[in-house]
């Protein structure tokens, strides 16, 4: 199970689905082998939803919080502290994380500001954590 | 469930039919693979749980209107849940809350109960019984030599059937926990039907004064722990009245009490009992018997039509139903030979009595009972055991109806006839039972 | 609207009393049925889930009852319409002045012959009924896709009949053998082995009594439109492994001891020119129980019993291609071999199984699996579903029908009308080890918003449109006289064939031609 943060506080809406997503990565020794110094936050907002994920990556161990997406302020970088920023609604989430959407797919959906983007280097961490969870365990 | 999650499940039946099958996962024998006694008996796809689901939509539609036939359609169900715990294995449609509801909203219209259920809910508010009998002969079941403890913070609620029609199950009860040394105390003149009976026939107001009446008295004395013989009553204290009001006590049945009695060798069992035995496990122990848990959650609009709870919404399947602890009792029993049917646990088959059906189809309720009994007989059991005091009139009246050379104990009395040193055995017993 | 009491009577006194009711509740219940909305916004009607209400419900117990009560109709000119466990809106009767025929009370399995595998049910004999004593001799049933609660004389007469098991266990038209048949003008007709006229038996369908398999039943069976079935013999087949069918544990959390000689593959083609060569290939060589082609969401779903639950899946829902199959075995040598088989596809075509490796689905999965149980999955995302397509056709065209559908598909997925299952939902099966292929398009919609209900029934006009745009084949839903005189002049006229037969056997038009066809200028 995803480690639950230290004052345990209940996680809600988004941030449960990808909890339930991200958590096989923990049972993952090469994710954990890989991911050791790996140390980063990455929000991500489902922008028709009221809750946002927080991702935090720390020696090799992921867990999630989450964050009330109103007001916007409460997602500002100052605030939540967060490396990586990824927005998009729920609808192009799953098409992302099903494969469904290329790259070339999500530019298209960045132009039009319905996919919205910051720290896009540290948000490459994301794309490989979900590379782990397609591939086989030894 | 509240108004709109109704008026959006009754919407939604697939009209699959499983709602009339055990869960096919479970089936066994082409006889054995039916759950609804309503429709193995009445055959009209209305009969089942998805036919009262159309029903309820018809209503709601304007369809249909209250009629006699409506109602007894709707009346003719024992609310045994089988139909919710087949469908949920897949689906999210909950049959029996929809049958319950609608109950509710009938009588609400002024439709229902039914007669004779209006005569004993009559009965229940006139002496806190449905069986017309005088509220002053509910202790007559309490032998001399049963020892009370009056300071016990544990309570033998008993109930209205083993206090005036079963009382071998009450003295049974009463002599094992004397016999474990466990102190007990009763509520004698102070103990009221729990309500169950009323609140199956959708008059729920009657209902909350008999649960408003029962809590009072239970706080007022300072009890801690409730134990119940009755499947029903148990039930009824575990899963209806915390929906109405918070209960600050515990609640268990004799099963979950003397297994682990024993588990703890506070009970004994040293005598042979050289029987063959099948265990029918009540609807309110089993299925019905799993409490509401709340959920605090989220639903996400993942993308258009498509909804998710998040985390999934708990869904009552009969998983925490009182199952092993009966059975981890007739194992223990020394020489006993248990043997089970094959629709048992959460696809147990209903006896036939619940849900008001005992008093207003009496017919529908023995012929349930006796096809009950058949598979207790296919079994090769000499003895059919149950934990509910209904449902083993019903099956005893099965018995009788059916010529059948089977017996029927409560599980409490087999348990008595293995104790080391009972100061009576059942059949002493009963001689106290007129 | 109800019967008179004089011809009530009538009624009554064939079937006994209780076992026919006029009343309003019994008769509306009996006019709701599964995705009647559909085909009532089809019809120009209003998109709700009730079909023109019977005027009674009744319920014979034998043939001879049935018989009886298709003479009433007759005598009234009343239309009936037969239905066992009725799910479905081709159980529902198309005109105000019918009666139902619910076959409930005829559920016998008049025989099982071990030896030459058959088995003999009435109507109301469920699948997974008829599997369990079955099971008893070593045998196994087909079931179709509907699933193991519904009735296998039902999809054996008058339904089309595909089911996961199909590469194994065929085709519902195919496992037909001998049948009893009321036919509409009451006269019985008992075909193939059983239309002897010494020693009857039910061992074979076409002979050496009539054979009028064809006629009886066609391709997709006529719902009802030809008569009443009252008996009909099923092929059996080697249950696939060994009996043993221990389901333990809770719903729906069951668990299950998974047979010895079981295995499950879920593998990646990628793309379906591979996906079809790979079918094509583990087909040929007869070792599957299960072999389909499933879309990424629907593989995720078999393996669900929950929408909540199916999230969790989402890395197998990345597949672009995958091809579920389940070999199984009677002995260590034959699973052994079979092993050996796949392994070797496997190493040919550098594809991988991702079963054991990226996931491994609860045990009860397999319990479902012998069971027939996957298709009720379909279910479990919007609560809503139906099929679209229904090709049974060479596993290229099959393929070329899913690509076809797919923008389609995404088109009325924009418009916020159907769940969006990327235009992928399919569902392809073979038939007897590749000898045919059967495709569908699962498609999950909310039937309980208007404008789903029509943007449904609006999609599944446009993919039958499709069907003939792009010959892709006759799909499942060529039911009712306007779809074969929409389809018939592409496929050599065969509607004016079953017309014909229509008015031959059933003059007065008394068998409900709803979903089948209605005579000449009726």
């Amino acid at each position: 199970m995803v480690e639950s943060n230290q004052e345990n506080k209940k996680i809600r809406g988004f941030a449960v689905l990808i909890n339930s997503i991200l958590a096989p990565l923990n049972e993952n020794k090469r994710f954990q082998d890989k991911f050791r110094n790996v140390n980063t936050k990455i929000l991500l907002n489902a922008s028709n939803l009221n809750h946002a994920a927080i991702i935090i990556v720390d020696k090799g161990l992921v867990r999630v919080e989450s964050i009330p997406n109103k007001p916007k302020e409460n997602l500002k970088k100052n605030k939540v502290g967060w490396n990586a920023f990824l927005e998009m609604d729920t609808q192009t989430f799953l098409a992302i994380a099903m494969n469904r959407l290329s790259l070339f797919g999500v530019a298209k959906k960045w132009l039009i500001r319905k996919v919205k983007i910051h720290g896009i280097r540290k948000l490459l961490i994301l794309l490989k954590m979900f590379r782990f969870l397609t591939s086989y365990n030894e | 469930m509240n108004e709109e999650e109704y008026r959006q499940m009754i919407k939604r039946c697939l009209r699959c039919s499983i709602c009339k099958w055990i869960p096919q996962l479970q089936i066994k024998s082409q006889k054995y693979a039916t759950i609804c006694p309503s429709i193995d008996m009445f055959n009209f796809h209305a009969y089942s749980g998805g036919g009262r689901i159309i029903i309820a939509l018809a209503l709601e539609m304007g369809r249909l209107k209250p009629s006699q036939e409506l109602i007894d359609i709707i009346y003719k169900c024992t609310e045994c849940g089988g139909c919710a715990i087949s469908c949920k294995f897949l689906n999210t449609l909950e049959p029996l809350e929809i049958i319950v509801k609608l109950r509710e909203k009938l009588v609400s219209l002024g439709y229902g109960p039914m007669p004779k259920q209006q005569q004993y809910i009559e009965s229940i508010k006139n002496y806190n019984n449905p069986y017309n009998e005088p509220h002053e002969k509910r202790l007559e079941w309490l032998p001399n030599d049963i020892k009370i403890d009056p300071n016990a913070k544990v309570l033998y609620f008993v109930g209205c059937t083993s206090s005036y029609r079963r009382r071998e199950i009450a003295i049974a009860t009463a002599r094992i926990m004397n016999a474990a040394n466990y102190p007990f105390r009763i509520l004698s003149e102070n103990e009221y039907c729990c309500g169950s009976p009323i609140l199956r026939t959708g008059d729920k107001n009657s209902f909350i004064n008999q649960l408003n009446k029962n809590i009072d008295i239970i706080e007022k004395e300072g009890i801690e722990t409730v134990v119940f013989s009755c499947a029903g009553c148990y039930d009824t204290f575990k899963v209806d009245y915390p929906l109405e009001r918070d209960c600050n006590f515990k609640i268990f049945h004799t099963t979950e009490l003397f297994s682990e009695l024993l588990d703890i060798e506070q009970l004994n069992l040293t005598k042979e009992i050289p029987l063959t035995v099948t265990y029918h496990d009540p609807c309110h122990l089993g299925r019905n018997s799993e409490p509401y848990e709340e959920w605090d959650g989220d639903a996400l609009q993942m993308m258009p039509l498509v909804s998710l709870n998040m985390p999934e919404k708990p869904k009552r399947c009969g998983k925490y139903g009182i199952y092993d602890s009966p059975r981890d009792l007739l194992n223990k029993i020394p020489g006993l030979n248990f043997i089970e049917m094959e629709r048992i646990k959460e696809y147990s088959y209903c006896c036939g009595a619940g849900g008001g059906v005992k008093s207003a189809f009496p017919e529908f309720a023995l012929e349930t009972a006796k096809n009950r009994i058949e598979e207790a007989e296919d079994t090769g059991a000499e003895i059919i055991t149950s934990a509910c005091p209904f449902c083993s009139t019903n099956l005893k009246d099965g018995i009788t109806e059916k010529g059948s050379n089977l017996k029927v104990y409560d599980i409490s009395e087999i348990l008595l006839m293995a104790i080391t040193s009972p100061p009576k055995t059942v059949r002493e017993s009963s001689r106290e039972v007129t | 609207m109800v019967l008179p009491k004089a011809v009530f009577k009538e009624f009554e006194d064939v079937v006994g009393v209780g076992n026919i009711d006029d009343g309003d509740v019994i008769t509306n219940v009996y006019a709701f049925n599964w995705c009647m909305e559909i085909f009532n916004y089809m019809e120009g009607k209003d998109p709700i889930p009730f079909s023109p209400i019977p005027k009674a419900v009744v319920l014979p117990k034998t043939t001879e009852e049935v018989q009886q009560i298709i003479k009433l109709c007759n005598k009234y000119g009343i239309v009936f319409k037969a239905q066992s466990t009725g799910l479905g809106p081709w159980n529902q009767p198309s005109v105000d002045n019918s009666i139902i025929i619910d076959l409930r009370r005829m559920n016998k399995i008049v025989k099982i012959d071990e030896k030459n595998q058959y088995a003999v049910i009435e109507p109301y004999v469920s699948g997974s009924q008829l599997q369990v004593e079955i099971m008893k001799y070593g045998l196994n049933c087909h079931m179709p896709g509907a699933g193991p609660q519904v009735s296998p004389l039902a999809s054996a007469t008058s339904m089309n009949g595909p089911g996961f098991t199909s590469p194994s266990t065929g085709h519902s038209a195919r496992n037909v053998l001998a049948v009893e048949w009321v036919l509409p003008d009451g006269e019985i007709m008992r075909l193939g082995a059983y239309g002897q006229k010494n020693n009857p038996d039910f061992f074979y369908g076409d002979g050496p009594g009539p054979s009028l398999r064809g006629i009886m039943r066609g391709w997709a069976g006529t719902k009802s439109g030809l008569g009443v079935f009252t008996k009909v013999a099923v092929k059996l087949f080697p249950y696939p492994c060994s009996t043993d069918y221990i389901v333990k544990g809770n719903s729906p959390n069951y668990d299950f001891d998974i047979p010895d000689f079981m295995k499950l593959y879920v593998m990646d083609c990628g793309n379906f020119k591979k996906l079809e060569k790979v079918m094509l290939r583990v087909e040929e060589e007869e070792i599957s129980f299960m072999c389909s082609y499933l879309s990424g969401f629907a593989v995720m779903a078999i393996f669900s019993n929950s929408i909540e639950s199916l999230m969790d899946k989402i890395p197998i829902g990345q597949m672009k291609a995958p091809l579920v199959v389940i070999i199984t075995a009677r002995t260590k040598q034959e699973f052994t071999y079979k092993q050996k088989v796949m392994d070797f596809l496997i190493k040919k075509f550098k594809i991988e199984n991702i079963i054991g490796k990226l996931y491994t689905p609860n045990p009860i999965f397999y319990a479902e699996v012998l069971r027939s149980n996957l298709g009720l999955h379909g279910f479990i995302a919007t609560g809503g579903f139906q099929s679209s397509k229904g090709v049974a056709d060479t596993a290229a065209v099959c393929l070329r029908s899913t690509k076809s559908n797919i923008l389609l598909k995404q088109e009325f997925i924009k418009k916020k009308a159907i769940a969006n299952d990327f235009g992928e939902g399919t569902w392809m099966t073979s038939y007897e080890s590749g000898h045919y292929f059967h495709m569908e398009s699962p498609t999950m919609f909310d039937q309980t918003e208007e404008s789903s209900v029509k943007g449904m029934a609006e999609y599944m006009e446009k993919s039958n449109q499709l069907d003939l745009l792009k010959h892709l084949g006759a799909p499942f839903f060529v039911e009712g006289t306007r779809m074969h005189e929409l389809f018939g002049p592409h496929m050599s006229n065969y509607h004016l064939w079953l017309r014909k037969i229509k008015e031959t056997f059933d003059p007065n038009n008394i068998s409900d031609s709803g979903f089948y066809i209605s005579p000449q200028n009726k």
